[in-house]
């Protein structure tokens, strides 16, 4: 949002003291400042500064040197002018200009703090109202913004977007009876003067006015008939006939008359009869959710009402319950589709490969084998081809690889220049660990058709995952706008493609893993020999441990920086959707808002970020540790040859920079990540940068409690580990290998010689001695007691999540966990598999 | 449906993989030259004139055709006249009368160029193609030309075939 205009009409009065010539000039700088001249502004503010000095002078200074995009200038200036000032206690210009410049640099709260005290120094513009409702809606301080609202609204009664953003204040205040009466009276004001071009506004507060009184009325019989009176009245008025229906039926079921409630569903089914939502609640509405018999009647009707629709042919497949009948059904549903050639036909029924796996897999295997055998492949192309394509992704989701492959070689034998057949390929491949493979068969897919986008973005997506970053990048930046770099990863930064953006990142770390690795080995090899090409190849690897470790991190980051800027960028719905008459959209956003940072994006990169935190932060104390241990670094050596090898690092740097530059370098100097692996407190660094939005935002139900306790174990919280591992056993039981695993390392960690706060370790054993009595509490300080063994004994020890997290606590012997975690995926598919060896082991 | 089974298109810079794919899987032993593919889409100024085409049963590509415009004599090997170089018909999809719509199309752009001579390269061991040609009124020119096929079983004679237009 750009700069609001100052003030229109500043007083005199309070001026006194400026001196009337300076005060005059500076009113004049102003106007310059407002009509965008803001070199010419601070030319004439210096000329009047030279003789006196004051805060509201330095402010307008510091806010054109913004606008200009010197921000630094701008900062040292608008400090200078709140170090003048004591308290708030300044003219309301000043405080008016400071408040633009916070809002400004989204010091939201300090803008508002400024905002404010201009109202309270005497600024009788009443446009502050509006622009400090916006902040506190920002803020998210809606009893504030309510005041505000209320005061803007005051002054200018005559716009519309006043009284519903006043509406709306109280809507959210709770306050539904006030909010309907704003409502009603603007429309009573404005009847019978609403032009066209107003009507869509109209019916977006007539239906949102609806909403508050739905809300209001509860369960309330009497209220629920009202809010139906006043639906029918503004039925005419209202366009989204859609939502104007569903509330009509919800309204019937709570009053009971289901009767009418279906006739309803039945109009919605009419309108859209492909949403499965609305033959559910038919279902309800009719009172036949369990009666079969009766559903199947319905739908049998249905169907033939509409017998282009999927609803009505899919739905009884979920509940018909006699195999002979199912099959019947399953095929009459099926076989078209494969006869038309629907790519789509497995997708389809893949539901009912979840919900109901014991019957529906077996019976669909027999009827489209049945179905392939009677069709020739020369004379039926498309059929042959398409049941090939169905038959692998079934096997596909048995996990019977062998038969999958077989099958989607066949398709592919018969019509070579089927695209799907070659990402099917792929999936198989990748399931059976093939990564390299399947990456290059998506590749021999996407040569046969290079503008299909969704090949190109699956061959990246292969190939990152075969951490093939660089093909990756190439094949992703045949399709990104490149203008000023090598390659489209700025452009994909640009676009906020959060699935490239985090496939990158966590192919960055499983190479940064695999370089440590190596460096590992490489080390204790030569631990003795001092040869140079040796020392090369080290040094080679260390800055590949680094660079991959800090682009990964700078990945992640990144991710998390598009949801900041999705709730930054908030700020400007608060005034727009008030103009624009749009208030259920806008509380609509505002709920997004509050679950913006528990979206999968954003807690994948969370978790993925968390690995490199907790592994920056467990090695800073290894290193405390060892700090005497391991001070000789490079014997000596010559300088010169020292020299030589900085300057080829530096150069190489140089040329990798441009492949991995995400932003304009004039916008951010840390292309490799390197300055946020340099953080002093990772675990602060990662709870700003991560942990602490979303903590904040998720709910119990859907939080991951190890995070938390894993968090919280290396910060120390050892109460708050306690209440993470009570919230995990009441969702996962005490039999749970998580549960058993996260216990004892808690309880390890009460032990007299850990170096957690002692009053923590208490709590902490205090909790545990409450709820969770039946652990070997007493055995903390018993050194030989095997933890192992008794996690094994009393816990789920085949979970591998559980005997990962007992890895990464470095409390046991190594050798034994790796020892349990190959036997726990010994059953598993090879991708796990392979993933655990390579980058966990 | 309103529209026939098959159908032709043209070859694009982007589904160019299509044909080279349909050439490379019904002629597997045959190895292609270089630039074989690409020179449909030089990368310089276009100085070759090509007819490639596409053949689409139900929307899924099953047949390719390259042909090219010789407007002079180049050669014994290559007199005047459009040169058929690759009919491809995946093997499943035979029998869709796909190539006869390929001839017809080379035939039609052969008279949009004036020309009077559709001539074609065959290997002398391919008798079912050889047959096919002939029956579409193609008459053998002269004697097998040696060598002209490169395969993987080692260099192989071809034959010219001539079709006359009138």
């Amino acid at each position: 949002m750009s700069r609001r205009r100052v003030g229109g009409k500043p007083k005199p009065a309070a001026k006194a003291a400026a001196g009337k010539d300076h005060h005059t000039q500076f009113l004049e700088a102003l106007k310059l400042y407002e009509g965008k001249q803001y070199k010419k502004s601070i030319k004439l503010l210096e000329t009047i500064m030279k003789k006196q000095i004051t805060s509201e002078f330095l402010a307008l200074k510091g806010l054109n040197h913004y606008f200009l995009g010197e921000k630094e200038e701008a900062s040292d200036y608008i400090g200078q002018a709140i170090n003048k000032i004591e308290g708030t206690k300044a003219t309301a210009i000043c405080c008016h200009l400071l408040g633009i410049y916070k809002r400004s640099v989204k010091e939201y709260n300090e803008s508002i703090k400024w905002f404010q005290a201009s109202l309270d120094n005497g600024s009788t513009n009443k446009q502050i109202y509006r622009d400090l409702a916006t902040l506190q809606s920002h803020v998210g301080d809606f009893k504030a913004a309510l005041v505000s609202r209320k005061k803007y609204w005051e002054s200018f009664v005559g716009y519309r977007a006043n009284w519903t953003a006043l509406a709306v204040a109280q809507d959210i205040n709770g306050e539904r009876q006030q909010a309907v009466n704003t409502l009603s009276q603007f429309e009573k004001l404005a009847q019978g003067k609403i032009s066209e071009a107003e009507m869509y506004e109209h019916n977006e507060c007539l239906i949102y006015k609806n909403d508050i009184m739905y809300k209001a009325a509860g369960d309330n019989p009497d209220k629920l008939k009202n809010v139906l009176h006043h639906l029918e009245d503004i039925e005419p008025n209202v366009f989204d006939k859609f939502g104007l229906l569903e509330r009509k039926a919800s309204i019937y079921m709570k009053l009971g008359q289901t009767k009418e409630a279906s006739l309803v569903y039945r109009t919605l089914i009419k309108r859209n009869p492909d949403d499965f939502k609305y033959y559910k609640l038919l279902e309800v509405s009719l009172g036949i959710t369990t009666n079969n018999k009766l559903r199947k009647v319905l739908y049998e009707k249905l169907a033939s009402f509409y017998p282009r629709c999927e609803a009505p042919k899919f739905l009884p497949l979920t509940f018909i319950h006699d195999e002979e009948e199912l099959t019947k059904k399953l095929g009459e549903y099926v076989l078209p589709q494969l006869k038309r050639g629907v790519p789509a036909a497995f997708s389809n029924v893949k539901p009912l490969y979840l919900k109901r796996r014991n019957l529906v897999p077996k019976l669909l295997e027999k009827i489209v084998i049945q179905y392939l055998s009677e069709q020739d492949s020369r004379e039926h192309p498309i059929p042959y081809i398409w049941c090939c394509y169905f038959l692998s992704q079934h096997y596909l989701n048995l996990r019977d690889y062998q038969k999958a492959q077989e099958y989607i070689e066949k398709a592919i034998e018969h019509t070579p220049t089927m695209v799907e057949f070659y990402l099917m390929k792929a999936r198989i491949l990748k399931h059976t660990g093939e990564l390299e493979k399947a990456a290059s068969i998506v590749e021999e897919g996407r040569k046969l058709d290079l503008q299909d986008r969704f090949i190109n973005c699956k061959g990246v997506k292969y190939y990152l995952r075969a951490n093939q970053v660089d093909k990756a990048v190439e094949v992703a930046s045949l399709f990104t706008k490149n203008d000023d770099s090598v390659n489209g990863v700025k452009d994909l930064h640009l676009v906020e493609a959060s699935w490239f953006i985090s496939e990158q990142a966590e192919a960055y770390y499983r190479m940064h893993i695999s370089a440590q690795k190596k460096l590992d080995e490489l080390r204790a090899e030569t631990a003795s020999s001092n040869e140079d090409e040796i020392t090369t190849e080290i040094k080679d690897l260390e800055w590949s441990v680094q660079k991959y470790k800090g682009l990964s991190l700078k990945r992640f980051y990144a991710i998390s920086k598009f949801y900041k800027q999705f709730e930054d960028d908030q700020l400007d719905f608060h005034s727009y959707c008030m103009r624009k008459g749009t208030p259920r959209a806008y509380l609509e956003m505002l709920n997004a808002g509050q679950r913006l940072y528990t979206q999968p994006m954003y807690v994948r990169a969370m978790n993925g970020a968390s690995k490199i935190y907790f592994n920056l932060y467990d090695n800073s104390l290894k290193r405390k540790q060892d700090v005497d241990v391991e001070t000789t670094t490079l014997p000596g050596g010559d300088k010169k040859k020292a020299k030589k090898e900085a300057a080829s690092l530096a150069k190489r740097k140089g040329e990798e920079k441009k492949q991995v530059l995400a932003y304009s370098e004039t916008e951010d100097q840390d292309v490799f990540g390197e300055e946020l692996l340099a953080t002093e407190t990772p675990l602060a660094s990662f709870s700003d940068n991560f942990y602490e939005n979303y903590n904040k935002q998720a709910k119990d139900y859907e939080r991951n409690h190890i995070l938390d306790f894993e968090y919280q174990y290396r910060n120390g919280k050892l109460a708050l580990c306690l209440g993470a591992l009570s919230k995990f056993e009441k969702r996962h039981g005490q039999k749970s290998g998580l549960f058993g695993a996260m216990a004892i390392t808690l309880l390890l960690a009460t032990k007299e010689s850990s170096s957690v706060d002692m009053i923590a370790k208490k709590v902490a054993m205090k909790g545990l001695e409450t709820d969770y009595s039946f652990l070997p509490l007493k055995e903390v300080e018993n050194e030989s007691f095997d933890w192992l063994t008794y996690f094994k004994e009393n816990f789920n020890s085949h979970d591998l999540n559980a005997l990962v997290f007992l890895k990464q606590t470095y409390l046991f012997e190594d050798g034994r966990v790796n020892e349990m975690i190959l036997s726990a995926i010994s059953h598993d598919e090879p991708l796990l598999q392979n993933y655990i060896l390579q980058y966990v082991l | 449906m309103g529209r026939d089974l098959i159908n032709l298109d043209n070859v694009y810079a982007n589904n160019l993989g299509m044909l080279e794919k349909i050439c490379m899987t019904v002629n597997p032993t045959i190895e292609f030259p270089a630039h074989y593919f690409d020179e449909l889409f030089p990368k310089d100024t276009k100085k070759d004139t090509f007819f490639a085409q596409l053949a689409y049963y139900s929307e899924i590509p099953v047949g390719a055709c390259k042909a090219k415009l010789y407007p002079k004599k180049k050669g014994d090997t290559y007199p005047k006249g459009v040169h058929i170089e690759s009919m491809a018909v995946l093997d499943q999809y035979q029998n869709n009368q796909i190539e006869t719509k390929f001839l017809n199309y080379i035939i039609e752009e052969c008279k949009k160029h004036h020309q009077h001579n559709v001539y074609v390269h065959i290997p002398v061991n391919a008798d079912k193609e050889i047959a096919w040609y002939k029956d579409n009124g193609f008459e053998s020119e002269e004697e097998p030309l040696k060598e002209l096929f490169k395969t993987t079983e080692g260099l192989i004679d071809g034959m010219l075939l001539k079709k006359h237009i009138d």
